[in-house]
């Protein structure tokens, strides 16, 4: 398996999907779009695994991609929480919280006192200029939450 | 017409000359280039967060200052497209492309030169076909019918094979995905509700939520995967660069300036097209018609001059079916419209003849603002490095709060950035196998205008003369029709040229 054939493979997949919810809808007349997009996709789809196999042997497949889940998923956790989080707390409160766990979790050096307070400086420092510019200056709402 | 436009634009050219309108236009310059270059902060969202402020201001220092703010942000998202490959509206998709290449080669100040002596000259020539051919072009746009803006959005359909993706058809089959993203919401004739699996998902998704996560959420997550790596700092080189150098390069570089400046002012004039399409259409034609076509996607200027030239040279443009007909050429236009109408300003004749020192002075800023978005964007070039300088993790952090509020900011809705969130999470995953961004986004943006023209022409030839004559006959038709065959045709030989060309490698 490489990767284009999951591109192609996936592609297919979502094409039949969505063409079979197009046709099964109660107003088909409504998916008559959506039902010419899915062809369209699903040809390009037999397009790129054709390809794939037509290419001479030999020649370079992209292998599969690998992916640094250790790394990715805290921040994937902290995006979807940020949504409840800034109806619950409020945006800015949210946003330095947020902004402050990302340069805590991913920054390079060790943790020290001088580099946590550092770190708490900065975050304040761009939740205040964000906060001046866009709900004094610029007055855009946003969720109040318990603080702001 | 021609002759009396331009002495009408001179004799009210000093009335932009005074302290408190310079001021104006001095403010809104540099906020909208500031707010341009922060990511989900759209020419849109620029206009219409500033409207609230020139409710206590007279006509002219109003138009003044939304003008000014228009024209800055499309200039400013370009410097987050060079520096962060993360554009900062729409109109920026392209500049991406080739300017992020340069950028993390030390090539971030000459990528920002490009970029604003480019706009320069795209600005310029925007305006001054504003200012000079007001009245013939906008009799050529009202010839754009639905059949018209059908094929135009198919055009921009066939461009999307060469956007990005390590192949045409992947390029293409993720503009399909978009164009399916797109249609998700209501039906825009039946009204019947379309793949609303989620509450989420009701109104349909949000171009600029669906912008901001497809461009900025992977690319966080890409940046902190290396954030601890080495000294977390952004491993870019930086070298200086000097101006003159720079110009030199622009001026021999006159085909992708020319090509990008032409496509600019032609797209800006169709209702409804808007910028983004004007900077892809011309980098892709640009790249079609370059002697250095296989660098383009690396870092070739070339890229970068015929995007950010065509989506400055939409923008005076854009304004003429506006002005003249009350029909705006891009969703900035449509906000600025708004603009008009609060201070008693009706587009149409009487904007020319009763209001004429408003709107003579209001087109004479916007011919100043270039000069001025020139100078300031070439003083943010000097300081590019300050931003290349910042660890990723704080990049990273500053980006997700700012796509975040880009998101919310758009309907005030907390369901714009969960889509904003999950889009960006399926990108960054869709991203490693060698899918782009920018087709998705340009497939979302066309979809509508071509499903709603289809259906529009669909209803008119119905009762008339047929679909096919409808949407096959007529010089209009014939040219875009000839246009979408031949830039498919050459992305496909493209394709087999450069298969044939590994098997022969292997």
């Amino acid at each position: 398996m490489n990767a284009d054939r999951v591109t192609g493979s996936s592609g297919l997949v979502l094409a039949v999907v969505l063409y079979w919810l197009g046709s099964s809808a109660s107003n088909p007349d409504a998916f008559l779009f959506p039902r010419l997009i899915s062809i369209g996709m699903g040809l390009l789809s037999i397009a790129i695994l054709v390809s794939t196999e037509r290419r001479t042997t030999g020649t370079s497949h992209p292998a599969l991609p690998s992916f640094s889940w250790i790394t990715v998923i805290p921040v994937l956790l902290g995006f979807f929480a940020y949504p409840w989080a800034m109806e619950t707390m409020g945006f800015y409160l949210t946003a330095f919280a947020v902004f402050l766990f990302i340069v805590s979790l991913y920054a390079p050096d060790p943790y020290s006192p001088k580099a946590i307070a550092k770190r708490v400086a900065v975050s304040a420092a761009f939740i205040s200029v964000i906060y001046a510019i866009f709900a004094l200056l610029l007055r855009v709402q946003t969720p109040q939450g318990i603080l702001i | 017409m021609q002759a009396s436009s331009a002495v009408e634009f001179i004799q009210y050219l000093p009335e932009v000359i005074t302290p408190w309108r310079l001021t104006v236009l001095t403010f809104g310059t540099i906020g909208g280039l500031l707010l341009g270059a922060a990511p989900g902060i759209s020419p849109t969202l620029a206009v219409a967060l500033l409207i609230p402020f020139t409710f206590q201001m007279e006509p002219a220092a109003a138009l003044i200052l939304l003008g000014a703010a228009y024209s800055g942000t499309v200039a400013g998202g370009a410097v987050s497209a060079i520096l962060l490959n993360i554009p900062g509206a729409p109109a920026n998709i392209a500049t991406t492309l080739d300017g992020h290449p340069l950028a993390t080669r030390g090539r971030a100040a000459e990528a920002l030169h490009y970029c604003f002596l480019s706009s320069f000259v795209g600005g310029l020539t925007g305006v001054l076909v504003l200012v000079f051919f007001t009245p013939p072009l906008a009799q050529f746009a009202l010839r754009f019918g639905p059949s018209h803006l059908f094929w135009v959005a198919i055009l921009g359909v066939t461009v999307i094979g060469s956007l990005g993706s390590d192949s045409v058809f992947k390029g293409l089959l993720a503009g399909a995905v978009g164009l399916w993203l797109a249609t998700i919401g209501y039906d825009p004739v039946l009204g019947e509700e379309r793949f609303v699996y989620s509450e989420h998902l009701v109104g349909g998704i949000n171009i600029i939520a669906a912008l901001v996560g497809l461009f900025a959420i992977p690319q966080v997550l890409t940046m902190l995967e290396t954030s601890r790596n080495a000294d977390g700092l952004d491993t870019y080189g930086l070298e200086p660069h000097r101006l003159l150098h720079s110009v030199k390069v622009t001026i021999s570089r006159w085909r992708s300036l020319a090509i990008g400046s032409v496509v600019g002012t032609f797209i800006g004039l169709i209702p409804g097209a808007g910028g983004q399409i004007a900077g892809l259409v011309a980098y892709d034609q640009a790249r079609k018609l370059s002697h250095n076509r296989e660098r383009f996607g690396q870092g070739e200027p070339e890229g970068v001059i015929a995007a950010e030239s065509a989506n400055n040279a939409m923008v005076g443009p854009s304004l003429v079916p506006l002005l003249t007909l009350g029909v705006p050429g891009s969703p900035t236009a449509a906000v600025l419209l708004g603009g008009l109408l609060i201070h008693g300003l009706f587009p149409g004749t009487a904007l020319f003849t009763l209001h004429a020192q408003v709107t003579w002075t209001f087109i004479g800023s916007l011919l100043l603002g270039q000069v001025l978005i020139l100078a300031f964007g070439l003083y943010v070039s000097r300081h590019s490095r300050f931003v290349m300088r910042v660890p990723k993790h704080y990049i990273a952090a500053a980006v997700t709060v700012l796509a975040v509020f880009g998101a919310y900011s758009v309907q005030n809705s907390a369901s714009d950035v969960i889509v904003m969130l999950s889009l960006g999470t399926a990108m960054y995953f869709a991203a490693k196998f060698g899918i782009s961004a920018a087709p998705i986004v340009l497939g979302m943006i066309l979809g509508p205008i071509a499903e709603t023209n289809y259906v529009q022409g669909k209803l008119i030839a119905e009762v008339g003369e047929g679909m096919t004559t409808y949407f096959l006959t007529g010089p209009l038709n014939i040219i875009l029709i000839g246009l979408c065959v031949m830039s498919f045709g050459y992305s496909l030989f493209s394709e087999l040229r450069g298969n044939r060309s590994s098997s022969v490698a292997a």
